[in-house]
C-alpha cells in the first residue's frame, strides 16, 4: 500500500488507463502544460503528447458534445469541465447527447466517454463555483453517475469509469482532492454500480459520500463512545444506486439517515428516502431522515458552511432517530 | 464537362426523386397515415444531391437536417422509409426517424434534434479522424438559421485550430422556420464570413445548381482530406413551410414564386436538354422508373406491422452492458 492525495488518484487512474488503452484521450481547459486546475492531469501531456491530451478554448458545449462525437468514432474520451457549476453550459452534451445515442440508433452504438467534474463546497468561492450537482442528472436515462469519496475509491471507479462502455459522469470532490488515504501498489478497479459499507453498526444506517461522508465517520467516532452503534453506507455509484447494499442494512437497523451536501429537493436523497419507503416499509422503525442543503444558492467565504449539513445538524438527527 | 452522360442522368433521377419523394409524404399525410412530423426540402433538394455525389467512400456526412433525399438515397430507399414512418424494420428500429437518424456503417450522421449538435458531433467524428490519420474527412451541413447556435461558433472554431478534416456547408435558404435571416438573425447576408473570422476558408455558391454544388464540394472536400479544414455557403429558398403543415403566413408567397423560377430540377432538365447530354424521352423513362421506386417504398413501409412495446421498452437500448 502507498498514500496518497486524492487527486494522484485520479491521475494515476487517468495514466494507467491511457497507457493501457490508446483510444483513451483527455479533453478539456488547461489540462496540459498546467496540468489541470486541480493538477489532476500533471505530466499527461508530457507523457502521450497534445494529440491525447488536448487542450481546448473556453468552449464547454463544444468540447463535450466533440468528445461525444469521438466516442461514437470509437475513441474512449476523457473530458474535463473545470468546475461542475459550468456543466450546465454542456448540458445539452450530456443529457440530449452522449445519453440517447445508444437508444436512438437502436442500440447500434455505444458512448463510451467520460465526463469528469469538480464539485462540492469547501473554498470558499460562492454560488457559480461550489454546487454539488448529482440531483441536475438524476432524472436522465443512459448515464451513469460517480461520486466516490476516498483515494483508493477514485482510482478504482475512474478506471472502471474509462472502460465503461456507457458515458459516465464521474463527480469528483474539491474539497477531498487534498485529502490523503492508502492505494494498493498494484493495479486494481472497483465496479460502478456497488455501494460499499464503510463502517459496520446496527442503530441506525447514515447514507453520506465526499464531504458529508467525512463529517459522518468524524461524528460516528464520538457517538460511538456514547455505545450507539452506527453503519455507514457510501453509495458511491449515485446512477444505478445499489438499491440492495442499502436495503440490507435498513432490514437490521430499522432507521435511517441520508445526507447529501446538493440541494435537498430533487437529489439522491429524495430518490434513496422514496426507494426504502417503497420496498421497506415494513422494517422500518422511524420515517426515514433527509439531510441537505438549504434550497438556496451557497454564498462566498465561510459563510458557505451555513448552507450545507455539518456534523452538529448530523448528530443532532442521528441523536433524535435513536431516541 | 468532367462528369459522362450516364453520370449526368443519375443526377436527373436523383433530383427527380428527392422533389417527388417529398412531395409522396404531403400526399400520404393528408390521408391522416403518417406519425410524427416532416421538414421538407422542397426546392433545396440540389445542395444535398450535389454533396451526395461528392463524398467518397472514406468520407463522412453530418448532413443539413432537411434531408430525406439523401438519407433514402444515401441509406436504402426502403429501408429509410420504414424508419421515417417508425417501423421497427427502419434503419433505427423506428427509433430515430430523419430527425434523430445515425447509420455509422453508412458513414452518415447522427442527425439532431437539437440544433447546432449533430454540428459538433461530427466536428467530434472528425477528431476521431485525424487521430488514426484517416484518408476521409467529414462533411457537416447546417442551416444559416442553426449557424446561429453559439455551439456551431464553438466547434468552427476548434476544426479550425486542431486542422480537422473538415468541410462545413452552410444552406442558406434565409429563413429559420419564420424568421429571416439577413437583417434580422444576423447582421451578415453571407454566413460564410462568419466562418472565415475562424480562419476557415470559403466561398458562396449557387445552391440550386447541382453540377456547381457538386463541383466545388469536390475542391473543397480535397482540401479538407489535407487537413485544411473549410467552408462552403449554398444559397436556395425553401419553398414550403417549417414543418408540413405550417402555411407560412408570416412570408409574402411572392419569395417562394420568384424561387419557383429558379427550379433546381427544372433548371437541370433545360440544362441537359440544351447542352445535348440527354433527350425528352430519357428524362420521362427516369421520371417514371423513379415514380415506381417512390411508391414500392411507401407501399412497404406502410404495410409494415406497428411496433410494439416490446420493441421500444428496452433497458439494453438504453445502457450497454
Amino acid at each position: 500500500m502507498k498514500e496518497v492525495f486524492y487527486l494522484q488518484a485520479v491521475n494515476e487512474a487517468l495514466r494507467e488507463e491511457m497507457a493501457r488503452d490508446e483510444k483513451v484521450f483527455c479533453m478539456g481547459e488547461d489540462i496540459g502544460k498546467m496540468g489541470g486546475t486541480w493538477a489532476c492531469t500533471k505530466g499527461l501531456l508530457e507523457q502521450f503528447g497534445k494529440e491525447r491530451v488536448i487542450d481546448t478554448p473556453m468552449s464547454e458545449i463544444g468540447f463535450t458534445t466533440m468528445g461525444v462525437g469521438a466516442a461514437l468514432y470509437g475513441k474512449r474520451p476523457v473530458v474535463e469541465i473545470m468546475f461542475a457549476d459550468f456543466i450546465g453550459l454542456a448540458y445539452d452534451s450530456i443529457a440530449n447527447q452522449a445519453a440517447k445515442m445508444r437508444y436512438m440508433s437502436n442500440g447500434q452504438v455505444t458512448v463510451p466517454m467520460v465526463v469528469r467534474t469538480a464539485q462540492g463546497m469547501g473554498g470558499g468561492i460562492g454560488a457559480h463555483h461550489s454546487q454539488s450537482i448529482e440531483g441536475w442528472f438524476m432524472n436522465i436515462p443512459g448515464i451513469k453517475i460517480v461520486a466516490p469519496s476516498t483515494p483508493y475509491d477514485v482510482k478504482g471507479l475512474l478506471k472502471s469509469a474509462v472502460r465503461d462502455d456507457n458515458p459516465v459522469l464521474f463527480l469528483e470532490h474539491k474539497a477531498l482532492y487534498r485529502r490523503q488515504g492508502q492505494i494498493p501498489e498494484e493495479e486494481y478497479t472497483i465496479p460502478i454500480g456497488k455501494a460499499k459499507v464503510v463502517k459496520e453498526g446496527t442503530d441506525v444506517t447514515v447514507i453520506a459520500n465526499q464531504l458529508e461522508l467525512m463529517f459522518t465517520l468524524e461524528v460516528a467516532s464520538e457517538l460511538e463512545k456514547e455505545g450507539i452503534s452506527i453503519e455507514i453506507i457510501d453509495p458511491m455509484t449515485i446512477k444505478p444506486l445499489d438499491t440492495e447494499t442499502i436495503y440490507e442494512s435498513v432490514k437490521k437497523t430499522g432507521k435511517v439517515l441520508v445526507i447529501q451536501e446538493g440541494c435537498r429537493t430533487g437529489g439522491y436523497g429524495a430518490e434513496i428516502s422514496a426507494s426504502i419507503a417503497e420496498d421497506c416499509f415494513s422494517y422500518l422503525k422511524a420515517p426515514v431522515k433527509r439531510l441537505g442543503a438549504y434550497d438556496s444558492p451557497i454564498p462566498y467565504g465561510k459563510s458557505e458552511f451555513f448552507m450545507i449539513p455539518t456534523k452538529t445538524h448530523i448528530e443532532k438527527a442521528i441523536r433524535e432517530l435513536v431516541k | 464537362m468532367k462528369y459522362s452522360n450516364s453520370e449526368l442522368l443519375k443526377m436527373y433521377g436523383q433530383l427527380y426523386f428527392g422533389r417527388n419523394y417529398e412531395l409522396k409524404i404531403t400526399e400520404k399525410l393528408a390521408t391522416g397515415k403518417l406519425p410524427g412530423f416532416y421538414h421538407l426540402a422542397v426546392g433545396q433538394e440540389a445542395i444535398q444531391l450535389g454533396i451526395m455525389n461528392a463524398i467518397g467512400s472514406e468520407d463522412w456526412i453530418v448532413p443539413h437536417p432537411r434531408c430525406h433525399p439523401l438519407f433514402a438515397l444515401h441509406c436504402g430507399i426502403k429501408e429509410f422509409t420504414a424508419e421515417m414512418i417508425g417501423k421497427s424494420e427502419g434503419l433505427n428500429g423506428g427509433m430515430a426517424s430523419y430527425v434523430h437518424l445515425y447509420v455509422p456503417e453508412k458513414k452518415i450522421g447522427p442527425s439532431n434534434g437539437v440544433m447546432g449538435e449533430n454540428q459538433a458531433l461530427g466536428v467530434g467524428i472528425a477528431l476521431g479522424y485525424k487521430m488514426d490519420k484517416k484518408k476521409g474527412a467529414v462533411v457537416i451541413g447546417i442551416g444559416d438559421g442553426s449557424f446561429q447556435e453559439g455551439v456551431v461558433s464553438e466547434v468552427m472554431n476548434m476544426a479550425a485550430i486542431y486542422n480537422l478534416p473538415i468541410v462545413f456547408y452552410i444552406e442558406s435558404n434565409n429563413i429559420a422556420i419564420s424568421t429571416p435571416i439577413h437583417g434580422v438573425a444576423s447582421r451578415l447576408t453571407k454566413m460564410v464570413e462568419k466562418g472565415k473570422a475562424f480562419g476557415l476558408e470559403g466561398a458562396t455558391y449557387d445552391g440550386n445548381n447541382i453540377i456547381e454544388v457538386r463541383e466545388t464540394m469536390e475542391a473543397a472536400l480535397e482540401k479538407a482530406r489535407r487537413g485544411e479544414p473549410n467552408i462552403v455557403e449554398y444559397t436556395t429558398t425553401r419553398w414550403r413551410g417549417h414543418f408540413e403543415g405550417d402555411p407560412a403566413l408570416y412570408r409574402d408567397p411572392k419569395v417562394v414564386e420568384e424561387a419557383k423560377k429558379d427550379d433546381p430540377i427544372l433548371k437541370y432538365q433545360k440544362y441537359l436538354l440544351e447542352n445535348g447530354y440527354a433527350t425528352e424521352e430519357q428524362l420521362r423513362a427516369i421520371e417514371k422508373e423513379q415514380d415506381e421506386i417512390i411508391n414500392e417504398a411507401f407501399e412497404y413501409a406502410m404495410n409494415l406491422p406497428d411496433t410494439t412495446p416490446g420493441n421500444v421498452i428496452n433497458p439494453d437500448l438504453v445502457y450497454a452492458k
